[in-house]
């Protein structure tokens, strides 16, 4: 391999392993924001909801969220007239 | 209307006042009115590049504390009439310029000039802040070295969240016979790992450093070329970017290069 795709080989792995250092206040912030979303239309178990943050080849932010919950909340569905 | 555009790296001596003063001195003789401004409260050297230093008699600092007008302390070209610069201070620290004072200040230029070109200090700090927040485009320099690309990827990141109208990027000081040879990576390696469009390529160049030495301020090499291009891009919204190798592809250069690589 020639030095300069070396390079931006080791490069690339560098920018990635930045992108991943994603600040702990803000997923304590998402986890929150989604726990109250997700809270709306479901029951949801405590301390189930998940968030997982990976990065693909490409550098895009791949987001798995996961969560248990006990029943779908019966929300009213206005039809349109 | 006037475009304000911030040149900056995230990392120092990658060619931040070389860029900001070489695209000034290329968009005035383009008929563009443009100023440049040192961004940079303490280690400010636009004044020195430019050759104005014994020149200077107001400063940025001066204009915001009330102690003179705006134009008393505009500093002309030597050689260009539309071509100003705005010296910053040598003895005040950063903290002593607010971003509010630093936005209205730039806010007053642009309705005199075409182009304010904002020279950014180094690093991500409040200078850095406070530089950005006043520009609507932004080029970011790095060169082709590791530590280099990595801070410029933390600027760009940086920028985004900025309300930016266009984000360029310039890799500067390229070896074309290098980039040949496999030893340095090219400008289309860097852009795709920054993701950001590449505004211009400026070659390592001998004579632009010459000519920063002798305060002429004026130099012939390729890189003058390459400067031309970039200045052309920004006005015109043109895409052509300098081939740093071109001149070393020929018969004899393959040669010349073939020797190298066997001393």
């Amino acid at each position: 391999m020639r030095k300069a795709e070396e390079t931006a080989l080791r490069l690339k792995k560098v920018l990635l392993q930045d992108k991943l250092n994603v600040n702990v206040e803000f997923m304590q912030v998402l986890e929150s924001d989604l726990y109250n979303l997700l809270e709306n239309y479901l029951a949801l178990k405590q301390g189930s909801l998940r968030i997982k943050m990976d990065l693909t080849d490409s550098g895009d932010y791949r987001i798995k969220i996961t969560a248990d919950c006990d029943r779908v909340k019966n929300i009213g569905i206005v039809k349109k007239i | 209307m006037c475009r304000k555009i911030v040149v900056t790296s995230g990392k120092g001596g990658v060619g931040k006042t070389t860029v900001t003063t070489k695209l000034g001195i290329n968009l005035s003789k383009m008929g563009r009115k443009v100023v440049l401004i040192d961004g940079d409260v303490g280690l400010n050297n636009l004044d020195v590049v430019m050759g104005v230093e014994n020149k200077v008699v107001y400063d940025m600092c001066d204009v915001l504390s009330g102690k003179c007008r705006i134009k008393q302390a505009l500093i002309p070209d030597l050689y260009e009439k539309s071509l100003f610069v705005l010296p910053s201070a040598h003895a005040y620290e950063s903290d002593d310029i607010s971003p509010q004072g630093f936005r209205a200040l730039v806010d007053a230029l642009s309705e005199d000039f075409d182009y304010i070109i904002i020279d950014c200090p180094a690093g991500i700090e409040g200078g850095f802040h406070r530089a950005v927040s006043s520009a609507t485009e932004a080029l970011v320099v790095t060169t082709p070295h590791i530590s280099s690309v990595r801070d410029a990827d933390k600027v760009l990141s940086l920028l985004s969240t900025y309300n930016m109208i266009d984000i360029g990027l310039v890799v500067n000081r390229l070896r074309g016979d290098l980039v040949i040879s496999g030893e340095m990576m090219s400008e289309g390696d860097i852009s795709r790992l920054l993701r950001c469009k590449p505004m211009g390529v400026i070659p390592e160049d001998d004579l632009l450093l010459q000519s920063q030495a002798d305060r002429a301020g004026r130099n012939s090499g390729c890189s003058a070329i390459a400067f031309n291009l970039l200045a052309d891009n920004i006005e015109n919204g043109n895409k052509r970017i300098y081939d740093c190798t071109a001149r070393f592809r020929g018969f004899f250069s393959k040669i010349k290069l073939m020797m190298r690589n066997k001393v």
